[in-house]
């Protein structure tokens, strides 16, 4: 048990790596497709979503330090119910792994694997990413943060020099307030990554004040990612929706800067980093909620299903860029009810009912 | 009384030394008394044997009796035995005396083997700082390491291991400094240790180690006392095998391969960049091949115009398949070292001739090997010294990172340094995380991590594993 342990440092580092990939890749153009500029308000309000979801999780687990979210809804709710949302859980997470997977895949494909099928990506994705969901806890969050470092020297460098690139304004009001609305509705499925913290809850070592080291990771991930958007569409302007892979195209936009030569290949080793941790943890998650679904199974079992699922839709189902961003839309959205509903009403009934009954 | 039938007794001792040709009986008659030594003339000083113990015995004019005679041997290490420890004794380079009018026996050790004096060990060399270095002999090394501490706080626990070697095995920690539960772990570790010999500490490392089948070094091991003596005070403990140089310490951090004896004896400015240099020394000799042929293979279009060109142009005449021709020279370097090691030394010089000029040159000249590929071959294998500790471990991992650059690229090489990450951290041997104090990261240990602050700011002995005295300036 004691190795399925992480400190919030690490956590907070899980945190932080959860906040890109397809946000700083996709998202920016897609946003800009449906928002205009104002798709950097479309950051900010399903940021500041995930924010009520940590504050919702910091809230729970200084009442309830070592109780496992599954203890609480179990307490309330019942067997079926859990097994019902543990499910839906369940489900989510492939689903996000199934839209991390196309796009980073996507990304690749048209950069740097162009004449190399999708086989030799899941070669070494997959066993990657089995192993370090298999991994104790604990040696998982300090790979995590062995690696941060080099993360966010990458992150940083990335943020800084997309600055560079930047030569015009674009105009903002271009689209309305329902606008805004709605685009965030349609890619609400891309955050939401908060909700692994409630699945990890009663393995995350916390302490008082913790709170703030988590928002503080946050915030400078968020940061970052809004950062890398503004940058996009001062780069770009009116053509950001014609250059899907944001991080790489205002990188490759300066590539020649100070004699550096090809600058954007640090935005694909990022990206690289990145999609390894962000799936690796959705795995984890993933593994931990079929555990609660299926406790006599072992975790390799739940590694295997996963394997047997995960290739059957990528390989059959999402093929192309197009297909996933019609999944990444119209279907997934669906899913994220997980996130910002399910799980934070849980939460929410949960503390008012306790706190009920601790007045009376 | 008769206690002791002496030569039936030497008898049966010659008899379960299967007569030995250096088994050596002498017996003494005098008065009533019989008095029979015997020992090992090839493990014994024969002078020492004839000036301190037997002259003394024979010439003595009075009634001898057994104290009489403990008292008239001029030796230091003496000791009465047991009669079933005889035979052990005598093996050890004792010599046994028995007498037939009491039922004590008298083990006295005259061991003399010739062991070589203490000198630089050629593995750990250093520019300044102390140069000595264990030697085969275990008593030398206690002495080496007695040296260094005139305190009563260096403990030396005595074992021995192996069914037929029986080898001696010390355990050396500081009292109120080194963990109890992890002298213990490792005394019931040694013990438990069912072998029937002991050659080297290398032998030992297996047991201890929390994986034993791993291709990474779990137990630190060095040949300087001084190290040790380190080692010692930072609350690690070292386990010193008699016939070799190598001593063992534990617990053993990653960390410690990238530390160097002149790191200490130098600026701690000067170290802290050198540390930098071994840092990316041996990340480039791990992954250096594996991404060069990764770019090659996979990648060539991220390669800046210039440097693809100049690519281009030398291998557009190889024959060989980039991977094929980087594999050829990293096998052929590791051909020369091998035989570099294993050749006396006034050969080495041809084959370095061989290998690098004749070879090297002829090769790119021929054009079966470009030169980028001999380039990023040679930095690599040099780099590989940076930390030779680790030369082992890294030789095998730039081959496996080798074969995963030409199979998937870069992709599958930073997957690759994931997983090695993951495995290196899931190890925690004598409860210490490996690759502590990066990860889990430790912000006091990082004063002697990659950056090294002077001494006198290192108040604290390391975190990472669990020591009863952390303060080491000041109270």
């Amino acid at each position: 048990m004691r190795d399925e342990s992480i400190n919030v440092w690490q956590t907070s580092i899980m945190l932080f790596l959860l906040m890109f990939a397809n946000k700083i890749l996709i998202l920016p153009s897609l946003f800009f497709n449906d928002a205009n500029v104002e798709g950097i308000l479309c950051f900010i309000i399903l940021f500041v979503l995930e924010i009520a979801l940590i504050t919702l999780f910091i809230f729970l687990k200084r009442k309830y330090p070592t109780t496992s979210f599954v203890q609480l809804i179990k307490e309330k709710f019942g067997k079926i119910t859990t097994i019902i949302i543990y499910f839906l859980i369940l489900t989510y997470f492939l689903c996000k792994l199934v839209l991390i997977y196309n796009v980073t895949y996507m990304f690749f494909k048209d950069l740097i694997y162009s004449e190399n099928s999708s086989v030799l990506f899941l070669i070494c994705l997959l066993p990657i990413i089995n192993y370090l969901a298999f991994l104790n806890l604990r040696a998982f969050g300090r790979t995590c943060q062995l690696f941060f470092p080099v993360i966010l020297i990458f992150a940083l460098f990335c943020v800084v020099v997309s600055f560079i690139g930047t030569n015009s304004v674009p105009l903002f009001y271009q689209s309305s307030f329902s606008d805004i609305i709605l685009t965030s509705l349609k890619h609400i499925s891309s955050f939401g990554d908060a909700v692994f913290l409630f699945v990890l809850m009663d393995k995350i070592e916390f302490k008082k004040g913790d709170g703030k080291k988590v928002f503080f990771f946050f915030s400078l991930a968020s940061i970052m990612v809004v950062l890398v958007a503004v940058s996009f569409y001062f780069a770009y302007t009116y053509t950001s929706f014609m250059h899907p892979y944001a991080i790489f195209e205002i990188l490759g936009n300066i590539k020649d800067y100070g004699g550096l030569g090809r600058i954007d290949v640090i935005a694909v080793i990022f990206v690289m980093f990145i999609t390894y941790f962000q799936m690796a943890i959705y795995l984890k998650c993933f593994s931990v909620c079929f555990e609660v679904l299926l406790p006599k199974l072992k975790r390799a079992y739940s590694l295997v299903v996963f394997d047997f699922l995960f290739i059957i839709i990528v390989e059959l189902i999402l093929r192309n860029l197009e297909k996933t961003i019609t999944y990444g839309e119209n279907i997934l959205p669906y899913f994220s009810i997980v996130s910002f509903v399910i799980v934070p009403l849980c939460t929410i009934f949960f503390l008012i009912i306790k706190s009920n009954k601790e007045r009376k | 009384m008769n206690f002791f039938n002496v030569e039936h007794e030497i008898k049966k001792i010659k008899n379960e030394l299967h007569n030995s040709f250096d088994v050596v009986d002498r017996v003494l008659q005098k008065g009533n008394i019989i008095v029979g030594f015997i020992y090992l003339k090839s493990f014994t000083d024969n002078l020492i044997f004839s000036t301190a113990i037997y002259e003394p015995i024979s010439s003595f004019d009075k009634q001898l009796d057994f104290d009489n005679i403990k008292n008239l041997v001029q030796a230091n290490d003496t000791k009465e035995i047991k009669k079933e420890e005889i035979v052990e004794n005598i093996l050890k380079g004792a010599v046994v005396i028995l007498t037939n009018t009491s039922q004590k026996i008298l083990s006295v050790d005259i061991q003399k083997f010739n062991a070589r004096a203490p000198s630089e060990p050629p593995t750990t060399p250093v520019i300044q700082g102390p140069r000595e270095g264990f030697t085969e002999d275990i008593k030398t090394n206690i002495g080496l390491l007695r040296k260094r501490f005139y305190s009563p706080d260096l403990v030396l626990k005595n074992l021995s291991v192996g069914r037929r070697t029986k080898t001696q095995i010390i355990i050396a920690y500081l009292d109120n400094v080194a963990d109890k539960k992890t002298v213990k772990e490792i005394e019931k570790k040694l013990k438990k240790i069912d072998i029937d010999g002991v050659v080297d500490s290398y032998y030992l490392i297996p047991f201890l180690a929390e994986r034993p089948n791993s291709l990474f070094k779990q137990i630190g091991n060095t040949e300087k006392p001084d190290i040790v003596c380190a080692k010692l005070l930072e609350g690690r403990v070292a386990i010193m095998v008699d016939n070799t140089p190598m001593v063992l310490t534990v617990p053993f951090v990653l960390l410690e391969d990238l530390q160097n004896p002149n790191d200490y004896y130098t600026n701690y400015i000067y170290s802290t960049l050198l540390r930098f240099v071994r840092l990316i020394g041996s990340l480039f000799a791990i992954l250096g091949p594996g991404i060069y042929i990764a770019l090659q293979l996979f990648h060539y279009n991220v390669l800046p115009l210039k440097y693809l060109i100049t690519i281009a142009d030398s291998t557009q005449q190889i024959p060989f398949t980039p991977f094929i021709e980087i594999l050829f020279i990293s096998l052929l370097f590791q051909i020369l070292y091998e035989v570099s090691l294993r050749l006396p030394s006034y050969l080495g010089l041809a084959t370095s001739i061989v290998g690098a000029l004749i070879l090297g040159d002829t090769g790119v000249k021929a054009g079966l090997i470009s030169p980028p590929a001999v380039i990023v071959v040679a930095i690599a294998k040099i780099a590989l010294y940076t930390i030779p500790e680790q030369s082992a471990q890294i030789t095998v991992l730039q081959f496996i990172f080798l074969l995963i650059g030409a199979s998937v690229g870069l992709f599958g090489i930073i997957g690759g340094a994931i997983y090695f990450v993951g495995y290196l951290n899931s190890i925690e041997n004598f409860k210490t995380p490996y690759l502590a104090p990066f990860s889990p990261f430790i912000l006091k240990d990082n004063k002697d991590g990659i950056i090294r602050v002077p001494i006198t700011t290192m108040e604290e002995r390391p975190f990472s594993f669990s020591t009863p005295n952390k303060r080491r300036i000041g109270k």
